[in-house]
């Protein structure tokens, strides 16, 4: 008889955008997570990682708040599970930079008044579910199969690169969301646009740019026949969702391409409640799609 | 207009209302101030 695997158990740093602007993606991962069995305990008192902006303006103030988040994540049992593209990418920087940096570190732990914990391996929720769940146990917990969903996986900049540091997958030509969402049951499409930069928080300083790169995002998912987007970022979800009607009226194109986060796909799938998993929060209305395909 | 439509759908709040921890950022940015005053900062 073979042993029965211990059950998965995490550390979890939400980051500021899932209490706030993606709270969707907040409550569709304790969901999911919750329907897998899986346990995530929030790390106590994490402060902001400093996400794209920081690390800009002050490298010794973006890397002593990751430092700070991931030394306060020592007290919670298991790997640090992280949500946000951007809080993905800050932590495992800050663990690459200060690995063998002696100078660094040693300032950092001045910055943050104590020694700098950095071991403690950090996991995007993707690879939680793709290698340490396991998509054979995936498959096997859906119960309403996201058949006949045609889905474009954005990954943006943030999941993949710098080439050395987030090491979720292939820098080149990821496929871990796709392997992910199909043992869920949806299809998913081939398209040009899937690691294309959607400008992120030029958003707020900048909106002309985010219009351009993400409309060429949403023209490319639509030229590919997709039904929707799929994302793991925050800040590509806000542009490509919250903007849309903004890139439309640009554009003078009609995308009216539902934005899903994937835990909100995922949990549906494995029979978490639509009513639990944040849809109403989306500014593209998602329901049509859904009750076509017969998934709410 | 996208502010009305955010705070309709509860995702526009005050950053600082939402960060529990903004105390210790405080902290942490004035022992970076007084490396850079010794001039040991990065």
């Amino acid at each position: 008889m073979t042993p029965a695997k211990p059950q998965l158990s995490y550390a979890y740093y939400p980051g500021c955008s899932l209490h706030a602007s993606a709270k969707e993606y907040d409550e569709s991962t304790r969901g999911l997570f919750k329907a897998l069995r899986i346990g995530l305990q929030e790390i106590p008192d994490w402060l902001c990682c400093g996400a794209t902006p920081a690390h800009n303006v002050d490298e010794l103030l973006s890397l002593a708040l990751c430092a700070k988040n991931l030394s306060l994540a020592e007290a919670v049992g298991g790997d640090l599970a992280v949500a946000c593209a951007a809080c993905f990418s800050r932590l495992k920087v800050t663990q690459h930079h200060l690995a063998d940096n002696d100078a660094k570190r040693s300032q950092v732990e001045y910055a943050i008044d104590g020694p700098a914990n950095l071991t403690k391996p950090v996991k995007h929720l993707l690879e939680i579910l793709a290698r340490d769940f396991g998509l054979d146990r995936l498959a096997a917990a859906v119960r309403k199969p996201l058949s006949g969903l045609r889905v474009a996986c954005y990954y943006g900049c943030l999941l993949t690169r710098p080439p050395d540091v987030p090491q979720l997958d292939c820098v080149e030509a990821p496929t871990i969301m796709e392997r992910v969402i199909e043992a869920a049951g949806a299809q998913t499409v081939a398209w040009s646009h899937r690691m294309e930069c959607c400008g992120a928080n030029f958003t707020l300083s900048r909106p002309g740019v985010v219009i351009k790169l993400s409309g060429d995002i949403l023209a490319s998912a639509k030229r590919a026949g997709a039904d929707c987007i799929l994302v793991a970022c925050p800040l590509c979800h806000g542009n490509l969702d919250i903007r849309q009607q903004e890139i439309e009226e640009a554009t003078g194109e009609r995308f009216g391409m539902p934005v899903f986060y994937m835990t909100q796909l995922l949990a549906l799938a494995v029979g978490v409640s639509s009513k639990k998993l944040g849809l109403d929060s989306m500014i593209v209305n998602p329901m049509p799609l859904l009750h076509e395909k017969g998934l709410v | 207009m996208l502010g009305p439509k955010l705070i309709s759908k509860g995702k526009l709040k005050m950053f600082h209302q939402k960060n529990k921890n903004i105390a210790e950022i405080d902290k942490i940015f004035a022992r970076i101030e007084q490396l850079r005053k010794k001039g040991d900062a990065l």
